[in-house]
Formats: C-alpha cells, sequence, structure tokens
C-alpha cells in the first residue's frame, strides 16, 4: 500500500493534465475506472452475500409450509446473485478494455482530489449530517440539534464566513463527544445505546444545555463575523436558523402529531406547557 | 436578548415540569401508539374509542402508527421505554404476543396493563361457486386429495384457528402463505386456494356480496348474517375444537403496568364509559365485533392465556427463534 | 348507461350547491397539496390524520374532504420533484427525472402548468371508466393470482431497464438489481424466515420505502446544491401559468394513454401510485419517436405529462377494487378503507345494497376533488416557484431538515433516520460514479412482489411453469415483456422494419 501511495503525486499530476484538455475521451476512461473500482467492491460485497444466502433452508419444514427448492427464501436471492455477476462481470470487461484498472490503489481515485474545495465540502456535508443524524437528534431536544446543524450549514455556504469550515468543524466535533460522554456516563441500561433515542431526564437536561450553549456561541459568533459582511445576510440566516426550526417542530408536533424523537427535551416540554397548559388549546 | 429569552424559557419549562405533576391527569393530550399499520383492524377500532374515551377524558387522544420489527416490537418497545405516566398508550391485539419468541423483544407480556376492546369470530369460508356445500364436504375431500388453505399471516391467529382445525378433524390441508387477511381473501375469490380462515369483521362483505359463500363459524354459537341467514357452528360436529377455541383477537390498547393507580383508574373509567356508549355499540353490530371491554386483571388473565397458546403454536410449527420456556411461559 | 349519468349530474349538483361542502373540499385538496409537496409527508399520513379530524362529521363530509386529501397529495408530490429534484412522494419519482431539467432551463412554470392540468383531464378520464367499467375492470383484476403478479412485477423491472442511463446501460440494470436485493432484506413473506437481518429486530420488517427514497433523492440533492460553484438561480417563469390550448392538444394523445395506463395499474389490488408513474413514464419513452427520445431525461414535456397523468389516473384505478371487492388498491386506499369503517360504511361486493348510488357520489366527489386540486395547483404554481428565488444556501439546509423530519414521521422510527443516510451517500457516491439512482427505487418496490409471488405460485403448483401459459392474462403479459425485451436488440428493430415495409409493399399491390 505505502509504495502506491508514493505514486500517488504523479497519477494525480496526470490526471489534473487530462482535465486540463478536457478530452471526452479520458473523462470517459476516469468513469472506467470508476466502474472498476465499483465492481471490485461490489463483487466482495457479493461473495459475502452469498455465504449468507447459502445458509438459508433449502428443504424441511419451516414455518409450517413443506419446503422445496421453489418455496426456499433462497430461491430469488440466488436469482438476483446470478444476474448481478452477470452484469458485474460484464462492467469489468467494458472497464478493462479501457484502462479501467489503472489507478486501483490510489486513495485519491476512492476519495476525490483532496486538494479540491468542492470535494472536501462535500465530506464535510456527510460528515455534519452523520453527525446530526447519529449523535444530536438521539441525544438532545430536536429544535436545538436542528438549529445546530442550520447553524454549522449557513455559516459556511452561506454566510461565506472566513475559515468558518475550521471553527463548524471543531464546535461540531466538540458538542459531540460531550455528548457521548454525557450519554455513556450517565446510562443506567447497558442495553442502551448511543443510537437509541435518550430517555434519562437528566441526562436529556445535560445534552440540552451543552447543544444550546453550542447553538448560543455558534449563532454570536455567525452574527460578529457576518457583521462584518453583509448585515441583511445575517438577519436572514437568523431566521433559517432560529425561527424555521421552531416552526417546523411546532407544525410537527402540535398540527400533525408527531412526537419528536427525544419527547422529553427542554425547548419541546416549554412548548408543550406553553401551548396546553397556559393557552389550554 | 433571545439568549436570554431561550435562558428564562429553559428556567420556565423547568418549572413546568414540576407544576405538571400536582394537577390530576390527564392535563395534555395523550397519544396512542398503534403498532399495525394505518386502516387495519386494530387501528380502526383504537381511532373510533380513543375518540370517544377523548370525550370522557376531556382531553384530545392522538392515534399515531409506528410499525415495523417483529409482531409490532419496534413500537411496543418505544412506548415502554417513555415515562409510564399514562400519556403514552398502545395499540395492540393479541397477535403482537408472538414478539418475544420471535426474537423481537425480551419482554413477557405482564409488562402491559390491557384494556381488551373485543374480537371478531373466525368463519371458513370458500369461493362462491366452490363444489363444496358444507364443511363436511371439505373434510372428506381433504382426505383423497390436496386442499389448498388461505389463513392470513403466518403464526397469525387465523393459522392456529386452521392448525386446530385440522387437529380436530384428522386432515391435513396444504397450507399457503400471505401476508394478511385481505390478500388471503383475495387468493380464495381467485380461487388460487380453496378455501380461507379469517375473521367475520373481514369477510362479512365478501360474503354478503356474494363472492365467498361461508361453510362454518369456528365459534361456539352459530352467526346469523344479514341476507346470508345463519352460518352454522363447526363446534357441534368437532366437538374437540372447543378445547383451545375461541381464541380471542383481543383488539385493544395498552399502558406501561407500571403507571400509577389513580392513572390507571382514570382510564378504566373512562374505557368502560366508552365502551358502553352507544356509537361503539353501534359499531360494533355493523361490523361484526363480539364487544369484550375487559380491563385490569381480568384483561391480564386472559393475554397470560392467549401468550401460552400462541407461543407454544408456533414452538410446534419451528417458526420461533427462541422457546417460549425461555421466557416462563407455562404450556397451555 | 344515460340513466347511470343523468343520476351523477343530480348528486355532483347537490355536492356543488352546499357551499360548506364546497369550502370543505378546497381546504382538503390544498392541506393534501401541501402534504404532497413535504418530502416524506405522504397520502396515507395525510388521510390518517384527516380520519381523526373528520370523525364527528357526517360521513358525507368526511368523504369529501378524505378524497380532496387523496387526490390533492398525490398531485403535490410533483412540486418539489420538479423544483427541487426531490421528489414529495414516491409516485413523484418518475416525474422529476424530466421535471428537474425543465426547471434548470427556466421552464418550471410551464411545467407546472402543465402537469396539472394534465392531471386534471388524466382524473376524469381515470372516473370515466370507474363509472362506466367498474364491475368489467374488477373482474379483470380478480384475474390476477401470484403468476400474474410475478409477471407484472418483472414487466416493472423490465421497463425499469430501459429507462434513461447517462453512461453505459448495464449500470442501470445493476443499480435495479441491487433495488430488487434491497427488497429482499427481511422476513420472508411466506416462511417468516429473517434474511440478512443480522440480527437487528428493526431490519425484520424490511426496508421502508419512504425513507429510502428521501435518502436516494433528497441526500445526494443536498449535497450537490450546497457544493456546486456559480450557483445561478434559474429565472422563474413570469406570466401564465395556464397553459395553452396547443400545448395540450399537443399531448392529449399522451394524456389518455398515461390515463389509463394509470387506471389499469391503480385497479391491480396492492400496486399503487408508486409503479404508475414508471410504467406510464417508459411506455411513452418506448412509444415516442426517436428525436422525442432523446429528449427524455433532459426535459421532456411527453415525459412529464405522461407520469404525472398516470399517477393521479391511478387514484381513481385503485377505487375500483376498494369499492367494489373491499380489496385497497394502494397504501393511502387502505387508510381510506378504514375511514370509511368508521363512518359505518363497509366498502365491498355489498355496497350497493347497502348503500345505492355510493359508487356514483363517490365518483361526483372525486371529479369536484380532481377540479379542487387544479384550481388550487394554478393559484399555488405561481407562488410555490417563488422558493426558487431564496438563496440556494439558505433554502437547501432546510430541506435536510425536513427531509429527516418527514422521513421520520412517517413511522417514527429513528432506524428510518439511521438507514436513510447511509442509502443517501451511496446514492450520491453512485451518482458521481453515473449510475442511474432511480432503478434501484423501482426494484425496491417491485422486489418484495416479485419474490413472494413467484414463489407462492411454484408453490401452488408444486414447481412448475406451465399454469403461466394456461392463464390469458399471463399469456398477455408475456407477450408484452417479450416484445420490450425484444425491442431493445437491433436486429429485433430490422425485422420489425422489414416487416411493415412487406406489409405496405404487399397492400400496394
Amino acid at each position: 500500500m505505502t509504495d502506491n501511495a508514493s505514486g500517488l503525486p504523479i497519477n494525480q499530476n496526470n490526471n489534473d493534465q487530462n482535465n486540463e484538455k478536457g478530452n471526452g475521451k479520458n473523462n470517459e476512461q476516469t468513469y472506467r475506472q470508476y466502474d472498476f473500482k465499483f465492481v471490485i467492491a461490489l463483487l466482495v460485497i457479493l461473495a459475502y452475500i452469498l455465504k449468507l444466502t447459502l445458509s438459508f433452508p433449502m428443504s424441511g419444514s419451516y414455518g409450517g409450509v413443506e419446503n422445496q427448492w421453489y418455496v426456499s427464501p433462497a430461491l430469488f436471492p440466488l436469482i438476483l446473485l446470478t444476474a448481478l455477476f452477470l452484469c458485474c462481470i460484464s462492467l469489468l470487461m467494458s472497464s478493462i478494455k479501457q484502462q479501467g484498472h489503472q489507478h486501483f490503489f490510489s486513495l485519491a481515485h476512492w476519495l476525490g482530489n483532496k486538494d479540491n474545495q468542492q470535494v472536501r465540502d462535500r465530506w464535510l456535508i456527510i460528515g455534519l449530517l452523520i453527525g446530526y443524524v447519529y449523535l444530536l437528534i438521539p441525544a438532545t431536544d430536536f429544535y436545538l440539534a436542528t438549529a445546530v446543524f442550520v447553524c454549522s450549514l449557513t455559516s459556511i455556504f452561506y454566510l461565506q464566513i472566513d475559515q468558518a469550515r475550521r471553527t463548524v468543524i471543531a464546535a461540531n466535533i466538540l458538542l459531540a463527544a460531550t455528548l457521548v460522554t454525557i450519554r455513556s456516563t450517565l446510562n443506567e441500561d447497558p442495553s442502551i445505546s448511543i443510537l437509541d433515542i435518550n430517555d434519562l431526564e437528566n441526562s436529556i437536561l445535560y445534552c440540552d444545555l451543552s447543544t444550546g450553549f453550542t447553538l448560543i456561541s455558534l449563532v454570536i459568533w455567525q452574527v460578529i463575523c457576518g457583521s462584518k459582511i453583509d448585515k441583511p445576510r445575517v438577519m436572514y440566516n437568523l431566521i433559517a436558523v432560529l425561527i424555521v426550526p421552531l416552526i417546523l417542530v411546532m407544525a410537527f408536533s402540535f398540527l400533525l402529531y408527531v412526537p419528536m424523537p427525544v419527547e422529553y427535551g427542554s425547548v419541546i416540554s416549554f412548548l408543550n406547557w406553553l401551548i396546553y397548559e397556559q393557552l389550554g388549546i | 436578548m433571545r439568549i436570554v429569552t431561550y435562558l428564562i424559557s429553559l428556567i420556565v419549562c423547568l418549572v413546568a415540569v414540576q407544576a405538571n405533576a400536582k394537577r390530576p391527569y390527564p392535563v395534555r393530550p395523550i397519544t396512542n401508539t398503534v403498532v399495525w399499520s394505518a386502516g387495519g383492524g386494530t387501528d380502526s377500532i383504537n381511532r373510533m374509542l380513543m375518540a370517544e374515551m377523548a370525550k370522557e377524558l376531556d382531553v384530545r387522544v392522538n392515534v399515531v402508527n409506528k410499525t415495523g420489527g417483529v409482531a409490532g416490537s419496534i413500537g411496543m418497545n418505544s412506548i415502554l421505554r417513555k415515562r409510564p405516566d399514562g400519556y403514552n398508550l398502545v395499540g395492540i391485539s393479541s397477535s403482537n404476543l408472538v414478539a418475544a419468541v420471535n426474537g423481537g423483544w425480551q419482554q413477557r407480556f405482564d409488562v402491559w396493563s390491557p384494556f381488551i376492546v373485543g374480537s371478531s369470530p373466525d368463519v371458513v369460508s370458500v369461493p362462491f361457486d366452490s363444489p363444496y356445500q358444507t364443511l363436511d364436504e371439505l373434510i372428506k375431500a381433504a382426505k383423497s386429495k390436496d386442499i389448498k388453505a388461505a389463513a392470513g399471516g403466518m403464526g397469525g391467529i387465523h393459522h392456529i384457528y386452521l392448525l386446530e382445525l385440522e387437529k380436530a378433524t384428522g386432515v391435513k390441508f396444504k397450507y399457503i402463505p400471505y401476508p394478511g387477511s385481505a390478500p388471503a381473501q383475495t387468493a380464495t375469490i381467485t380461487k388460487e386456494v380453496d378455501f380461507v380462515i379469517t375473521s367475520m369483521a373481514e369477510q362479512a362483505p365478501l360474503l354478503r356480496g356474494k363472492r365467498l359463500r361461508a361453510l362454518a363459524m369456528l365459534h361456539p354459537q352459530s352467526y346469523t348474517l344479514d341476507s346470508v341467514g345463519e352460518i352454522p357452528t363447526a363446534f357441534a360436529a368437532y366437538p374437540s375444537l372447543s378445547a383451545r377455541l375461541p381464541l380471542s383477537q383481543a383488539i385493544g390498547f395498552a399502558i406501561n403496568s407500571k403507571a400509577p393507580a389513580d392513572v390507571k383508574n382514570t382510564l378504566t373509567k373512562a374505557f368502560d364509559k366508552a365502551m358502553h356508549s352507544a356509537k361503539v355499540q353501534e359499531w360494533a353490530k355493523q361490523n361484526h365485533y363480539e364487544l369484550s371491554g375487559l380491563s385490569g386483571e381480568k384483561a391480564e388473565q386472559e393475554f397470560a392465556r392467549l401468550e401460552s397458546i400462541f407461543t407454544w403454536t408456533l414452538d410446534d410449527l419451528g417458526a420461533n427463534k427462541i422457546s417460549p420456556a425461555k421466557f416462563g411461559i407455562a404450556k397451555p | 348507461m344515460i340513466e347511470q349519468f343523468s343520476q351523477f349530474f343530480s348528486i355532483l349538483i347537490e355536492l356543488v350547491s352546499t357551499p360548506s361542502n364546497l369550502i370543505v373540499l378546497f381546504v382538503a385538496s390544498f392541506l393534501g397539496i401541501i402534504f404532497g409537496a413535504m418530502p416524506g409527508l405522504t397520502a396515507t399520513l395525510g388521510v390518517a390524520l384527516l380520519t381523526a379530524l373528520t370523525y364527528g362529521l357526517g360521513a358525507d363530509t368526511a368523504l369529501l374532504a378524505l378524497l380532496g386529501l387523496y387526490v390533492g397529495a398525490i398531485y403535490g408530490g410533483s412540486y418539489p420533484a420538479i423544483l427541487i429534484n426531490i421528489p414529495g412522494t414516491p409516485a413523484a419519482a418518475a416525474t422529476a427525472m424530466d421535471g428537474y431539467p425543465l426547471t434548470q432551463k427556466g421552464l418550471a412554470g410551464k411545467a407546472l402548468g402543465l402537469t396539472t392540468t394534465a392531471s386534471f383531464i388524466g382524473t376524469i378520464i381515470g372516473l370515466l371508466f370507474l363509472v362506466t367499467l367498474s364491475p368489467l375492470i374488477a373482474s379483470l383484476a380478480l384475474q390476477f393470482t401470484s403468476w400474474e403478479f410475478f409477471l407484472l412485477a418483472l414487466l416493472g423491472i423490465v421497463l425499469s431497464g430501459s429507462l434513461t442511463s447517462p453512461d453505459l446501460v448495464i449500470k442501470g440494470w445493476i443499480t435495479g438489481l441491487l433495488g430488487l436485493f434491497l427488497a429482499t432484506v427481511g422476513r420472508d413473506a411466506l416462511q417468516f424466515f429473517p434474511r440478512y437481518t443480522f440480527e437487528q429486530p428493526q431490519l425484520d420488517g424490511g426496508l421502508e420505502i419512504v425513507p429510502v427514497l428521501i435518502g436516494a433523492f433528497g441526500i445526494p440533492q443536498v449535497i450537490r446544491a450546497l457544493t456546486t460553484k456559480n450557483q445561478t438561480t434559474p429565472p422563474a417563469f413570469v406570466g401564465n401559468i395556464m397553459p395553452e390550448f396547443k400545448a395540450i392538444k399537443r399531448n392529449i394523445k399522451h394524456i389518455f394513454r398515461s390515463a389509463t395506463i394509470g387506471v389499469g395499474v391503480g385497479a391491480v389490488p396492492g400496486v399503487g401510485e408508486d409503479i404508475a408513474g414508471w410504467v406510464s413514464y417508459s411506455t411513452a419513452k418506448k412509444t415516442s419517436t426517436k428525436a422525442q427520445q432523446a429528449e427524455f431525461g433532459k426535459g421532456s414535456e411527453i415525459a412529464i405529462v405522461s407520469s404525472e397523468t398516470a399517477n393521479n389516473a391511478c387514484v381513481g384505478g385503485a377505487l375500483i377494487p376498494l369499492l367494489t371487492l373491499g380489496i385497497p388498491g394502494s397504501p393511502p386506499a387502505a387508510m381510506l378503507l378504514g375511514a370509511l369503517l368508521l363512518h359505518g360504511i363497509t366498502p365491498g361486493p355489498s355496497i350497493e345494497i347497502d348503500h345505492p348510488n355510493f359508487l356514483l357520489e363517490v365518483t361526483a366527489i372525486m371529479v369536484l376533488a380532481s377540479f379542487a386540486m387544479w384550481a388550487n395547483g394554478l393559484l399555488m404554481a405561481k407562488q410555490v416557484l417563488k422558493v426558487l428565488q431564496l438563496p440556494t444556501a439558505l433554502f437547501i439546509p432546510v430541506v435536510a431538515v425536513l427531509c429527516i423530519l418527514g422521513a421520520y414521521a412517517l413511522n417514527l422510527n429513528m432506524f428510518s433516520l439511521y438507514l436513510m443516510v447511509p442509502i443517501g451517500i451511496i446514492a450520491f457516491v453512485l451518482g458521481e460514479m453515473k449510475f442511474p439512482i432511480s432503478p434501484m427505487v423501482i426494484g425496491l418496490v417491485l422486489g418484495g412482489m416479485a419474490d413472494e409471488s413467484l414463489r407462492r405460485a411454484l408453490l401452488l403448483s408444486e414447481g412448475s411453469f406451465l399454469p403461466i401459459f394456461e392463464r390469458p392474462v399471463a399469456v398477455i403479459l408475456v407477450i408484452v415483456m417479450t416484445l420490450f425485451i425484444l425491442a431493445q436488440f437491433k436486429w429485433f428493430k430490422v425485422l420489425l422494419a422489414r416487416l411493415t415495409r412487406l406489409r405496405v409493399r404487399t397492400n400496394s399491390e
């Protein structure tokens, strides 16, 4: 692997030159290279699936139904696997014909050019999305989690604050780490993982406090940095970050009766209290 | 400014949580999570009953659907983990009883305090122009050739009825599984199978519309259906059916059994009132349901009995992952 | 027949003459469009919510509201599909293929106007079928046994394989097969055997279509929209949304064909709007000229008209088995069945005995509902277009949140979200490698039906394939499918061209 990695910059240069020429044929070759990697990855997965499929019951009685080859749960998957193998081989052939197997070990060809801002931004969005869905939503109040997520995206892409990426990444990592720490220390039941919805009241409270703190810090930072650039933009941004998620949360929980993931989060509990007990709707 | 508002709201909300405990249940809307899909039997019964109960409880009762997992295990799991404060109910039926032995969750059913609305009796039917005029003819035919049977989902209540029928008559049918009652009935109309066992509630429109013809009730009493006439009970000809049958679909709802006694009392009162309301009574008659109205200890006992029959039948079929004995479920 | 029509019009007039009915209808239709337009909020959820709200109302008013919402929701799904390339409902997935390219060309207004009117005409045609042919269609629907279901699913798969692929055709087949594979996850319907569930109870019920759909279309779109440089907002269409008479006339052939397909697909129990759009789209492509075919995937008028008309006409089709047999044709129709039961109406063969003229009443309501949809649609289209003028970087993060809330709201399950994100990332990467994503979604929709029906059919016939040739509908399906497959090959086209030439020659002689 290291040998190939050392050859990476050279490949990169070649590739850049190809792109500069904008030659259609080279572009197509890039796709054939993608195809090659895809097929290899898919074949590995298919081999594993085949192993699983062969363990399905092929005969004997199961669930009160006399088993024959034609009732086996493995029948349809096996047909699909055969078809997929054939398709993969066909794609592999056409890929190799056009030199698709080149650059197979180059990491840059798997993940994209790391010097390219667009490529890095795409991975950043994916990262933020993963953090939001897998760590923030199950741990803390939905409104707070959402506001942090929207805030992170708008500071980079809408306000376009200088060095915004660094701050956003740092804030999100810090918050995620805090939430994981809080949840794992306060967890009472070992069978409940980080991915399960938080249902311990003190844990929710601490998670909400840290998320709330992150949100406030990010918003203050946005207002300070953003005001230098464009005032109306900051206003619109605040509406999108703070007001729109609130409207969404209220519409879903009070009009559509969709309970929020963390049902006892601070903001939603407050809204519940406000709407049902104070206003008595 | 925003920050201040936010902090104030946070404090207020904490106070609110405290204040909440002091006022009598219920102060805010109750959510009833039905673990079966929208439009099905359990769903429609819950929607109707909750609308009636809401009048008594004087708060709104929202009905939502949370399907999936093994026999509704996802919905049951998530509701069980919420506060046992009576604001979360779960809409269930006896089909949920097999969740544990199929690896859906690790609970026996006594974690719930059930309220049973009712059940619809099961009926054996053939396509309208089928050559079989009586259940006896069908049973006799099954001795000499393959008779294809449909009975809703695998391991479900109608499947158990089919197995009991086989046991009582000593014949074997060729069981063809369908994902639910509706596709099983449709397959009978198209003559893909020879007969079907589902509930009267599901079959009545097809019987009255002359798409299906009822042979016998798998119920101790015969049943009179408008514009069809009397459908005889199979219990007279095959008395051994009464050993385990009838089984109740036990459609209804439940709350966490850890809920405080006053919450349970309030709910029971509202439940009893709703069950006696004209609307529910009329609806049950129109849709061929036998109302039960069991709650509290009696309902728990009924569920324990059904749990034992359901799980051990599945065990006989070899279609379960975990033995019922592991959960301490006694053999029926 | 004439008597039926006169009765129909008297019911229609009676409904129209009550102003409160009209208000209920328009509000419900408006709500339906909003529901359809929100990614993840489906017609099923809308009907479920409205069932609770209309519990206290009379059966007629409730039915008016429910059907108004149903029709509106199916139509509303086309908004986000056309405007931001995220289909709001599975039914609108085919519309996105050509609707979004039109938006990129700055023709969003035209696209919306055209689909609105085409949907309206399509629904009305669908209803004509409902009134005149419902007993016939119902008996045809009863010809569908396991073999026919299997062949229908197979036909859908074959059709999807020929959808536009930006690169090699084989790539479409691979994603399609992967989609079919995703459908096998979970307990199998015949023996209850857990397949590829990795001991996770969450996977037991299989993969939900809506989270996969939103993941596969929504997430890649969010990533791309945010990181694409030089975000030039397409010029919003100013002026008349009302389509010209000429455009409608030009497409009337496609509207009629698509409506027929929609009704047909909808009438088959258990198959619904999701599939109707795709079948109609592929058929439109197959029957178009070479020049028109080249337009497909790049913003073809024919394509959006075909898919939108079919999924709206499907509503009428889905009501046929529901009302005449008590079998819901699609998931929202299943919810509708529940709602009707609540109001003491039991759909089924006995409905004409219990509630004479109920079928005509439903048809009259449907006509009004589609009219309300059309009027609401034309009024709203202009406002909805303003969405395009919002700055993308501000608007797209909110869309991302909506996608997530929508996928969660469907069954209140966090696992839907945990599933949606990796699917989205995979779909994004596959899209970058020029693999088409739509076949994957079609595969997931059809896979379960193909698997279950094939094995049940074989179980019934004890492993023999011969029964296919004993059933008329099955034979027709086989022939249609064979023609579609053969049409992919050049030699067949040449042969066909020669045959026609030969015939022309013999005729002229």
